[in-house]
């Protein structure tokens, strides 16, 4: 019978844990045809991105505002639709994102969900000209919390950049 | 004794995993509340994972919102109203796993069952979303204890909108 303490207690530890990797998520950018986008001449800064609720089994795994941010500018810049500009510098227009939630459920197979609300307000007449609120989730096989996480977060990228994409500037 | 700890392991796993209620992410566009509206309509709810299951899931759903909002005492109006006064309950199952507890039973971790649901309030006067949630519930733990998750993860999501609901009605 005591043989079986370990089968259960390793059992246990994978259901609740997976074989977790926790490291907060940094490959984020979408993995796209970037040569499919247009560009508008337009120009756009990115602002800082606030994080709200957080579920997830281990501190410091989450996505970060600033790594959000940093990922939401590369992919913009990567599609070339806007030339984004520094954070400061006068452009058309703002585009704002607010990570509504992020959410890592453990397990031999762990999901990942991320709920994101994005604003473009164009800064001449600080009208809120488009907004989205985008959910993507992943589900990663044999517990790789970092890989669910991170691509739920490459999913939210690639489904608001081609929202931006499809409509008129 | 490593069996009991394994045990004891398993059982606050349970508890703390499998059991816990949690509630939507809310995403509202103002602070108002939501107090002018005296009428709910639940709009049909929509079935968006592309897959069909033992049962009709957004059936299944959209009765727990209403049966959970008249258990409040809130008038849920059938059908769509003449009134413009109406708070509009739109939602969307995005992701069904009913998972089975068997397999949870049979293996740590396996047989998950999860559901993601998003549901947009909508004034039905000017047709602009109010406020947003997003639910997302997983039941990987408990074994045959907790056979059954896969219709009870549907009305504890409902419940969460609900009380979310109720907690914006009263702010």
């Amino acid at each position: 019978m005591n043989r079986l303490a370990p089968v259960l207690l390793a059992g246990a530890f994978i259901m609740t844990a997976g074989c977790a990797t926790t490291n907060p998520p940094v490959k984020m950018t979408p993995y796209l045809d970037y040569s499919t986008f247009s560009a508008t001449g337009k120009t756009i800064r990115v602002a800082q991105v606030s994080v709200g609720e957080v579920q997830t089994p281990a501190e410091g795994l989450q996505i970060s505002g600033e790594s959000f941010r940093n990922s939401l500018r590369e992919t913009l810049v990567k599609t070339g639709i806007f030339r984004v500009l520094p954070e400061g510098e006068n452009a058309d227009y703002e585009c704002r994102a607010e990570i509504v939630s992020q959410k890592v459920f453990p397990g031999l197979t762990a999901n990942a969900i991320l709920f994101v609300h994005y604003r473009i307000v164009e800064i001449r007449t600080k009208n809120i000209v488009f907004r989205s609120s985008v959910h993507s989730q992943n589900d990663s096989y044999g517990g790789d919390l970092t890989n669910a996480l991170e691509s739920a977060a490459r999913d939210n990228l690639a489904k608001i950049v081609h929202q931006i994409s499809v409509r008129s500037w | 004794m490593i069996i009991k700890v394994a045990i004891s392991y398993l059982m606050v796993s349970i508890l703390v995993f499998g059991c816990g209620a949690s509630s939507p992410a809310v995403r509202m566009e103002s602070a108002e509340p939501l107090r002018k509206y005296g009428v709910f309509e639940v709009a049909a709810v929509s079935n968006d994972t592309g897959k069909t299951f033992a049962f009709d899931i957004a059936e299944e759903f959209g009765n727990q919102i209403r049966s959970q909002l008249e258990s409040k005492g809130y008038i849920v109006a059938s059908g769509s109203t003449g009134t413009d006064d109406a708070l509009i309950v739109r939602c969307s199952i995005t992701s069904y796993e009913p998972g089975s507890a068997f397999a949870r039973w049979l293996a740590p971790g396996a047989g998950k069952t999860q559901a993601t649901v998003l549901t947009s309030l909508v004034d039905k006067r000017t047709d602009a979303t109010v406020g947003e949630m997003l639910s997302a519930e997983a039941v990987g733990t408990g074994g045959l204890y907790s056979a059954g998750a896969d219709r009870w993860i549907l009305e504890k999501i409902a419940k969460g909108v609900v009380d979310k609901i109720e907690e914006r009605m009263k702010k």
